[in-house]
């Protein structure tokens, strides 16, 4: 996610609750609630379908992700809005820079000499997820039912790669490159999610979240292979347009504040 | 308080000026000496492999062929007030003060320029180069990024002023053919040399089958 996105939605949020924190002394059901946690992601349909982008996406089909910002704040007694901000983490076993060089050495290997290769460029998170939504509540004793709306980000990173190659039985080089046609990729994402929490001590809550996200990424990934010497580039694009669906499945601590009761 | 940090100052003060008039060293424009170019050798490159090496065979396949071209540069001259200069110490012994490191060696430039570099084919070539005919256009040195022409890195890598001087004089330059012979043949090249004294450094290539 750009720093950007992430810095305009948090100062909008700070804008809000500031508002909310004037406007107390007229209502009674103003709340703070800020949340952590984290949990597991479960890919519908997944990212990696089988080409080439499967082979520099710096994400994994599914994995754990921890949630270290999610607020929330209403107005009423049952509706209110709030902000998440999610981030995954890579599997170690996502060694994109091993998996591109075998890709490499399948295609070429035959007719060239790999003579370097670049370093990955990956990243240690991979999705981020910066949702905004409205929700509405339901309180039952010690027990608050919340479901919810979002529209927001979803973020992650494409690796770049680059070799030299030497053409067997002659003196021509070669260079080859990945790119995609942007990093990070940002994609619009629409969720829903329901949540129940137990109040266990006075404003301390446990807390449960089941949600549903979908997001269309639309990018492509360019492979170029430049001979040296003409400077003749053969390129080749691959397109990727795919819906991703997912659920999450997380639990958190939760903590309240009361306003002007 | 005060006279103790003015005690404190006044003894660090011999260190603070040691450090910095100990170092003595000349100016980089003393450091300077000649060079001249002596003589050329060519070796047979075959680069069908990994990396180009000298040629063990006389049979190379013609795409991949390329020549090594060692030029002998000897010192003309020299000024031996380098940088190995001791500390002068103006308040300890120089075995405890400071030392120095001076940076540059020696540069060394060249006395003559090279004014004119070119490869000739000693055999018919192909159809339109026959024996005895300039083919440096054919040559390009690769820099691991770019292929460049061989009249703009003979001037360029040969000349360049800035060696150190466990560096060596002697300098070796890999020329790649880029446009190979349409059909086999056997192939001899000659390195012409033309410098600025008058000079003229020549060599021949062993005879090769470029196949």
């Amino acid at each position: 996610m750009r720093l950007s996105y992430f810095a305009l939605v948090v100062l909008t949020w700070v804008f809000i609750n500031a508002c909310a924190g004037q406007s107390t002394n007229k209502s009674s059901y103003v709340k703070w609630t800020f949340n952590a946690g984290g949990g597991v992601h479960i890919p519908i349909t997944k990212l990696k379908v089988g080409s080439l982008s499967d082979e520099l996406i710096q994400y994994s089909n599914g994995g754990f992700y921890y949630q270290p910002l999610l607020s929330s704040i209403y107005w009423s007694e049952h509706w209110g809005i709030d902000i998440i901000g999610q981030f995954s983490l890579l599997q170690p076993q996502d060694r994109q820079s091993d998996r591109i060089h075998q890709y490499v050495l399948s295609n070429f290997q035959e007719d060239y000499f790999i003579l370097n290769e670049s370093e990955s460029n990956r990243k240690k998170s991979s999705v981020e997820k910066i949702l905004f939504g409205l929700c509405y509540r339901i309180n039952k004793n010690r027990f608050q039912t919340n479901t919810k709306v979002y529209i927001g980000y979803s973020s992650f990173y494409i690796d770049w790669y680059s070799a030299d190659l030497k053409e067997k039985d002659s003196n021509v080089y070669r260079k080859i490159d990945f790119t995609a046609s942007e990093r990070p990729i940002d994609a619009g994402t629409i969720a829903i999610g329901v949540s129940e929490s137990y109040r266990f001590y006075k404003r301390f809550s446990v807390r449960a979240d089941f949600m549903y996200a979908y997001f269309r990424s639309n990018f492509s990934i360019s492979q170029t292979n430049k001979n040296l010497y003409t400077e003749e580039i053969i390129e080749e694009v691959h397109s990727y347009k795919r819906g991703i669906h997912s659920i999450s499945l997380g639990l958190g601590i939760s903590y309240d504040i009361l306003i002007g009761k | 308080m005060k006279n103790v940090l003015r005690i404190i100052c006044l003894l660090l003060l011999p260190i603070v000026i040691d450090s910095m008039t100990c170092c003595d060293c000349p100016d980089s424009e003393r450091n300077q000496a000649n060079f001249t170019y002596c003589g050329i050798e060519l070796f047979n490159l075959d680069n069908s492999g990994r990396h180009a090496v000298i040629a063990a065979s006389n049979s190379i396949p013609r795409a991949a062929y390329g020549m090594r071209i060692k030029v002998d540069r000897k010192k003309v001259e020299r000024d031996d007030e380098l940088c190995n200069r001791g500390c002068r110490s103006w308040f300890g012994t120089a075995a405890y003060a400071t030392s120095c490191d001076c940076g540059w060696d020696t540069i060394y430039s060249p006395v003559v320029e090279i004014r004119k570099a070119k490869i000739i084919t000693l055999n018919e070539f192909d159809t339109s180069h026959s024996a005895g005919d300039d083919i440096t256009s054919y040559f390009h040195f690769f820099s691991g990024r770019t292929y460049n022409p061989v009249t703009d890195v003979f001037k360029k890598k040969l000349e360049e002023t800035n060696y150190y001087d466990n560096e060596g004089l002697n300098k070796e330059i890999d020329f790649l053919l880029m446009t190979s012979p349409t059909s086999m043949t056997e192939c001899s090249f000659q390195v012409v040399i033309e410098l600025s004294d008058g000079r003229v450094l020549e060599a021949i290539t062993n005879p090769v089958i470029l196949q």
